[in-house]
């Protein structure tokens, strides 16, 4: 039975996703009528979309490399997600399923890691790509996240779900633990490989502080690190409808992604119980 | 198929001794049902039989060949585990083929061999879903099948229907019989059911702590229970017991319980003459008791406790006397009420006599039933 508390909650609540909505996309959508505007016209009223032009995404693509900036972006994100894919499923299987020493407390120093904030290791993180040679190279942004104590956390909780008389039962039937690892355990924990697929790849393109520190170049520069040179240089100038072009840019991608895959992305988070 | 043995195989594990010494033969072809309470070692012998549990001692042998160290992939035994272990995201057909793919057979057998093993347990239709659109007997039928592909010599079964409703349970009780009839298949059967494990078995092995109490047909571990615990593990409803001293009162065999004189016999020259002044344990089944009346020399007078009608026959609960209640299995419809008297007529050559120090059926001898 719905009781008037109920129903207020209910409003109550309606009314603060509706606030948070608007909280969200004003910036958005201003950022985008601004990215078509003339550059004369950034200041001229929040939402005035009279005199659409493309010019703006035009000069900031002449303006700065944002192809270079992109290509380094995809090399980045996919290169962090097919290698931490690997080393945490192959991490998490080990810790789910197989008896090691020291098995416990290996598992614990992996679960410290979580409490660490990634802020406090760019220092060390930085020493250590410095003593390697590796400054300003695609690498160098790619490495600190090769492994990741949340992923493999995450999916040893998954894997633990499945039962153990499916592996039982391949052992029984000749299967290595290679084919149990990748025919049963890896389709079955799809949805948190999904979830993770998306929070890595999200996190990861909009990355900006550790790019930052170990970039220098061009070619090497993710999006955001591009974007944040190129608002600050001589050739934007404060023109703010070529910088939200450029900003435009960055964020397009995964706005479509997102808008594409919406049920997959809430349905995973859902199955990982990440929600 | 195979024949399997046993020889004084042993599971120790940190904290326990799981399994004791068990000596079991598996004849090629023979239904043997491993039957026990939870925790009586019944599933730990099937997984060191698999090779899913490592044997502490003691040696398995199948045709000859000791099988201890080998791995459980090498000893072409095939398992249905009590959750079916289906995997949800293959299809019938995938997971019935998923041991041959692994094992990198030509595609066309797979195929041959998964519309063979459809066949027999009538999965035809059924071979693109998922384990998830299927029933439970469906289910159950898809285990059977990974394991019928795998042309084992030996199945092992690991509590298989437990997850059944009790109709289902009991066609694929059936069905499973006939498969292992039909295919003359070698089978190790695991079960805590009494009632699986008497209309499915050639042979049962009743365990207890880790230790096998008795191996036979159903019907002789039903008619002669070797003690206490088989006796009321196997039969259903369980075994009524009693204890009370022997006495000889004038020539007829009385055990004197706390409320009861029982009548055991008129024979003075009977081999239970020798316990005259021991206790003795005696056990009686319910569906052995009869309506008696009032007078006749083997009825006894009861309080009921209870009654329940299961449709064309009776279970009547009722105080035997102040530390065991009895049941009695009658016949027809009885609607007793608590508290009223029953006359029920205890025969001798209905009770089983056990020692009731050690709670051992005595030897036959000294029993009153014909045999």
């Amino acid at each position: 039975m719905n009781t008037t508390k109920d129903k207020i909650i209910h409003v109550f609540s309606t009314a603060c996703i509706i606030l948070l909505s608007f909280v969200w996309i004003i910036p958005l959508m201003w950022s985008i009528s601004i990215a078509f505007r003339p550059a004369n016209d950034v200041y001229k009223g929040l939402f005035d979309i009279s005199g659409i032009t493309f010019e703006n995404f035009v000069n900031a693509w002449n303006e700065a490399p944002f192809g270079s900036y992109y290509i380094a972006t995809i090399i980045i994100v996919v290169g962090i997600l097919c290698v931490q894919l690997v080393t945490s499923v192959l991490a998490a299987y080990a810790f789910a399923r197989l008896e090691f020493l020291g098995k416990n407390v290996l598992f614990v120093l992996f679960i410290v890691q979580l409490m660490i904030p990634a802020d406090v290791l760019i220092a060390p993180n930085y020493e250590i790509i410095s003593d390697f040679g590796l400054i300003d190279t695609k690498i160098a942004v790619m490495l600190p996240y090769f492994a990741s104590a949340f992923s493999i956390f995450l999916l040893r909780q998954t894997f633990k779900q499945v039962p153990i008389e499916f592996d039982e039962s391949a052992k029984m039937e000749g299967a290595s633990m290679w084919n149990i690892l990748t025919k049963i355990y890896i389709p079955m924990a799809k949805p948190t490989l999904t979830a993770l697929t998306l929070t890595v790849g999200s996190f990861h393109w909009n990355n900006y502080l550790w790019p930052l520190i170990v970039t220098n170049s061009e070619e090497n520069r993710p999006l955001t690190v591009g974007l944040s040179v190129f608002s600050a240089s001589s050739e934007s100038g404060a023109n703010w409808a070529t910088v939200t072009a450029g900003m435009l840019f960055v964020i397009l991608p995964l706005l479509i992604a997102f808008i594409i895959f919406q049920r997959q992305f809430i349905n995973s988070f859902m199955h990982a119980g990440l929600k | 198929m195979g024949q399997l043995q046993l020889n004084k195989l042993t599971k120790q594990f940190t904290d326990h001794l799981a399994v004791d010494q068990i000596d079991l033969q598996v004849n090629d072809g023979e239904f043997v049902v491993l039957v026990g309470p939870s925790g009586c070692g019944k599933s730990t012998t099937l997984r060191m039989i698999a090779g899913l549990e490592s044997i502490s001692s003691g040696d398995l042998i199948l045709n000859g060949t000791r099988l201890n160290d080998t791995h459980s992939s090498n000893r072409n035994m095939a398992m249905v585990f009590q959750s079916y272990a289906l995997y949800p995201h293959m299809s019938v057909f995938e997971n019935i083929a998923f041991g041959m793919k692994v094992r990198k057979v030509n595609k066309n057998i797979i195929k041959q061999e998964v519309e063979k093993a459809a066949k027999i347990l009538q999965l035809e239709n059924l071979l693109n879903r998922k384990p998830g659109e299927l029933s439970g007997g469906q289910k159950q039928r898809v285990a059977i099948g990974r394991a019928l592909v795998r042309e084992p010599e030996v199945f092992l079964m690991d509590e298989p229907l437990s997850n059944l409703d009790a109709k289902l349970r009991t066609k694929m009780r059936s069905e499973i019989k006939e498969l292992q009839q039909k295919l003359k298949a070698t089978m190790i059967y695991v079960t805590h059911d009494q009632v699986e494990a008497m209309t499915m078995g050639d042979k049962i092995v009743v365990m207890k702590d880790g230790q096998v109490q008795q191996i036979g047909a159903p019907v002789d571990v039903y008619n002669k229970p070797i003690n206490r615990f088989v006796g009321g593990f196997i039969g259903s409803p369980p075994m009524n017991f009693t204890q009370g001293v022997l006495s000889n009162e004038g020539g007829k065999l009385q055990l004197m319980t706390e409320q009861h004189s029982i009548i055991l016999s008129h024979d003075e020259n009977i081999a239970l003459q020798e316990y005259v002044g021991k206790k003795l344990l005696i056990g009686v089944r319910p569906e052995e008791i009869t309506l008696g009346n009032e007078g006749d020399e083997y009825s006894y007078s009861f309080t009921v406790t209870n009654t329940e009608v299961l449709g064309k026959e009776s279970l009547i609960f009722y105080t035997f006397d102040e530390h065991n209640m009895w049941n009695a299995k009658l016949f027809d419809q009885y609607t007793y009420q608590t508290g009223d008297t029953i006359s029920l007529q205890l025969k001798p050559e209905v009770m089983h006599v056990f020692d009731a120090d050690t709670e051992e059926r005595l030897a036959d001898h000294y029993q009153l039933s014909a045999n």
